[in-house]
């Protein structure tokens, strides 16, 4: 969806820094953002590769936050120039997050960093899927959350398939936040239960156990 | 051996990979209050090399990742290949939208550091006596910042100063080390062990 170039009053909310402006657009990328730096992207002219960087959720945050950290300076906001799609904009700066990452990391990308630079604004996002877990904690998840009662796969869904924020997802079920962190953690809860349950154990997490003291 | 997971990494599984539907809301929290700081001048606080302090046992605090601090680009198709100027080591503390001198409960604490790659410890003491507050060692998160590699440095991850921060004066520590360190051996690090290290007040107020 060309979000900033069709709507002119948000893009203006946008430049300014207004938090939900940049909120709408934050929950509108933060995905597709996601993919491309889990998943990489080819420099087709050099037949070369930028590795994805994620198998780690918490280094695919940390991108993910540096991404949006640039993307919504004051300077990035304002040389957007609101003609193009955000889009390509938005995943150039993801690019550069990933070499950067690649070259702190000792990654060997074979190219002049102009070149390079030059090349990937050709390069679609990438929507390809690395396999996100292992074959068996595949299979429990799944099944989990085919076996969600109504509440619960609302809940997923909302969150974690269509990636809308808590106040989003919260405004669609008509529930307050407090009562969708609470479903969140029964989700959660449950999952962890089910990966016990499997033999996929989290017994000796602290965080999890906390997590489920929490949830009484 | 039995596989552990995390919080974070079952938020993952439901979300059928990526970073979970918690974690993003996290991340904007962050970016948003990064936004904001960016407009009145921040106060900051250089660090000065200094010794250790001593005391009880720990409390934990709430993490959060911050905005790193390379500086934004202009444009996303910036020039590469530059080499940042050799920087020498140091480290700063920064409270995000308020001061060292008062910083309200419920503030992002961030730790800046520069030319130096190591992972970062960190913790409060009361200035009056009290219980410390650790915010990173290996018993928790020790974040690995690289402050060589990149221009001017980076922080990985900040503090938001939860409940467990009674208003008052603190003395807060940071060590940059080659590798992550728990809390009773940071308590014992010679002051020459550590890759860069500081000292700095914190006032915290009621918000």
């Amino acid at each position: 969806m060309p979000l900033l170039r069709t709507d002119r009053p948000l893009l203006d909310r946008f430049r300014a820094g207004a938090p939900e402006a940049l909120g709408t657009v934050y929950w509108e990328y933060v995905r597709k953002v996601e993919r491309l730096l889990s998943a990489g992207f080819e420099v087709r002219s050099r037949g070369t590769r930028v590795d994805g960087a994620c198998r780690q959720p918490g280094d695919l945050a940390d991108l993910v936050q540096e991404v949006f950290v640039r993307a919504f300076s004051e300077k990035s906001r304002r040389a957007y120039d609101g003609m193009r799609d955000y889009g390509p904009y938005l995943y150039a700066i993801a690019r550069n997050v990933l070499i950067d990452w690649a070259r702190v990391r000792g990654r060997e990308i074979p190219s002049p960093w102009t070149e390079l630079d030059a090349a990937i604004e050709m390069t679609p996002v990438s929507e390809d899927a690395a396999p996100w877990a292992d074959p068996l904690t595949l299979r429990v998840v799944e099944e989990y959350l085919g076996a969600l009662p109504e509440d619960l796969r609302e809940v997923h869904r909302l969150r974690h398939e269509q990636g809308l924020s808590q106040e989003q997802a919260a405004m669609r079920l008509g529930v307050g936040r407090q009562t969708l962190r609470t479903l969140e953690r029964r989700l959660r809860e449950g999952l962890a239960a089910a990966l016990d349950a499997a033999g996929i154990g989290t017994d000796d997490q602290p965080e999890l156990a906390r997590v489920r003291r929490e949830g009484g | 051996m039995k596989h552990t997971r995390t919080t974070e990494e079952i938020d993952s599984l439901l979300g059928r990979g990526g970073i979970g539907a918690a974690r993003r809301d996290t991340i904007l929290e962050s970016v948003l209050a990064r936004v904001r700081a960016e407009a009145p001048a921040r106060s900051r606080w250089r660090w000065s090399l200094a010794g250790l302090g001593a005391a009880a046992a720990a409390a934990a605090a709430l993490f959060l990742l911050v905005p790193r601090f390379s500086p934004p680009a202009s444009s996303p198709f910036r020039a590469k290949g530059t080499v940042a100027p050799a920087t020498k080591p140091s480290a700063e503390i920064e409270c995000l939208g308020a001061t060292l001198d008062a910083c309200p409960t419920g503030s992002l604490l961030v730790v800046r550091v520069a030319g130096v790659r190591g992972y970062v410890s960190a913790w409060a003491e009361p200035a009056g006596g009290g219980e410390r507050i650790w915010y990173f060692s290996a018993d928790t998160s020790s974040p690995l910042v690289d402050a060589v590699s990149t221009s001017p440095a980076v922080a990985t991850r900040a503090v938001k100063l939860g409940p467990e921060h009674a208003a008052g004066a603190y003395v807060v520590e940071v060590r940059v080390t080659d590798k992550p360190i728990a809390r009773d051996e940071l308590l014992r690090l010679p002051e020459d062990a550590a890759l860069a290290k500081g000292r700095a007040r914190l006032t915290v107020t009621l918000p």
